[in-house]
């Protein structure tokens, strides 16, 4: 009996350390985030919040003493053992105090990732991510002074995703001949 | 067959890009109200912040408008710029008044022509962020906002016009600059 109770505290202290692991490295990836946003802050200097959202997602919050706060919203999406995100990189955004919320440019590498293979994943696949496909996606990065672009390549298909710097608009096209063809469009942020 | 079918779409495509801005932009050679069915504006009349819009029948201008895939037939334009907020309102009018009636919504899908980049783009897509809010009355004026601050520059502004009996369309050649403040706003939809 005392034996069953040890390998189930053993366990749970496992499974807790997982989830400790897991939020430790999705908050990483929101602070890198935040690096990169181009919104000025001081991280270090920012309080943190953590809620954790549904079965595999966290909502971070960092607020400075002036009342502005970054919010970032992320799952663990690059887990194949995970089927609760609904899509691949994160939400970033910044409120000023008393300001209107604005999203920010955060992952956009993983975005057109996760455009590209809920184009390419058969119809009747459930899942929202094919990780098996994701797996196959080598993305490099060509940007330029007015567009963010990710070269894709799947299966020796060439993509890419064009992502507007001005308002967060993109495409994801397929290379066809000299031609590139939409397949997916939308706003990143 | 297949390549009848194809030598057709060769021919089409060819023919598209080949047209000039008379047949681009001429109304539908029908009688009635079949008359506006291409919906490129001949059915209404436009004002932006007091200015009327006219037809943009420069070939060369034209040309250079629509060697930018934007997908808009641009067969309109404003002489002078306009504010970067622009008022706009809309009448049943031009060659079949009755297509339209009373005004409903006015909607605007805005290009930045200078935004489109031939090394990268295969297309211009409309600047995100971008919608119209009634001053008042819907047969009034309409006020373009959006999220981020408008560029000064060249733009085409696609109006879709809503009324109670059909909607119209005018895609716009007009310049955009932020110092000019909007035209007066008509919140009553009387008009003058």
């Amino acid at each position: 009996m005392r034996a069953i109770c040890l390998t189930g505290l053993l366990l749970l202290n496992g499974f807790a350390f997982a989830a400790g692991g897991t939020q430790a490295v999705l908050r990483d990836r929101c602070v890198a985030a935040i690096g990169a946003s181009g919104q000025p802050a001081d991280v270090k200097a920012l309080h943190e919040t953590a809620i954790p959202l549904a079965e595999s997602g966290f909502l971070f919050q960092f607020a400075d003493a002036a009342g502005a706060a970054f919010s970032c919203q992320i799952c663990d999406d690059g887990n194949p053992a995970n089927h609760a995100c609904g899509s691949i990189g994160l939400e970033l955004s910044w409120r000023p105090k008393d300001g209107e919320m604005k999203r920010l440019p955060a992952e956009l590498d993983k975005k057109c990732v996760y455009f590209l293979q809920k184009e390419m994943k058969p119809r009747e696949e459930a899942l929202f991510i094919d990780h098996a496909i994701v797996k196959r996606i080598q993305v490099s990065a060509d940007h330029t002074d007015t567009r963010w672009i990710y070269k894709m390549e799947l299966d020796d298909n060439a993509f890419r995703c064009v992502i507007r710097k001005s308002d967060g608009n993109f495409r994801v096209e397929r290379q066809t001949g000299d031609d590139w063809r939409p397949i997916a469009a939308g706003v990143l942020f | 067959m297949i390549l009848q079918t194809l030598t057709a779409f060769v021919l089409s495509t060819t023919l598209q890009a080949q047209h000039s801005q008379k047949e681009r932009c001429a109304h539908h050679q029908a009688s009635g109200e079949m008359m506006c069915v291409d919906r490129n504006g001949h059915c209404m009349d436009v004002l932006v912040d007091g200015q009327n819009t006219v037809a943009l029948t420069d070939e060369a201008t034209a040309q250079r408008v629509h060697a930018i895939k934007h997908d808009q037939d641009v067969c309109w334009q404003l002489m002078q710029p306009v504010s970067t907020k622009l008022r706009v309102s809309a009448k049943a009018g031009g060659i079949f008044p009755a297509f339209l009636g009373k005004i409903e919504k006015i909607d605007a899908h805005v290009f930045q022509l200078a935004d489109f980049d031939p090394a990268v783009d295969s297309r211009l897509d409309q600047v995100e962020g971008v919608r119209m809010e009634a001053d008042g009355d819907p047969n009034g004026t309409w006020s373009l906002t959006s999220e981020r601050p408008l560029k000064a520059g060249e733009y085409v502004v696609a109006f879709q016009v809503f009324g109670v009996g059909n909607w119209d369309k005018q895609a716009v050649l007009l310049k955009l600059d932020p110092v000019l403040p909007p035209g007066p706003a008509d919140k009553t939809g009387v008009g003058d």
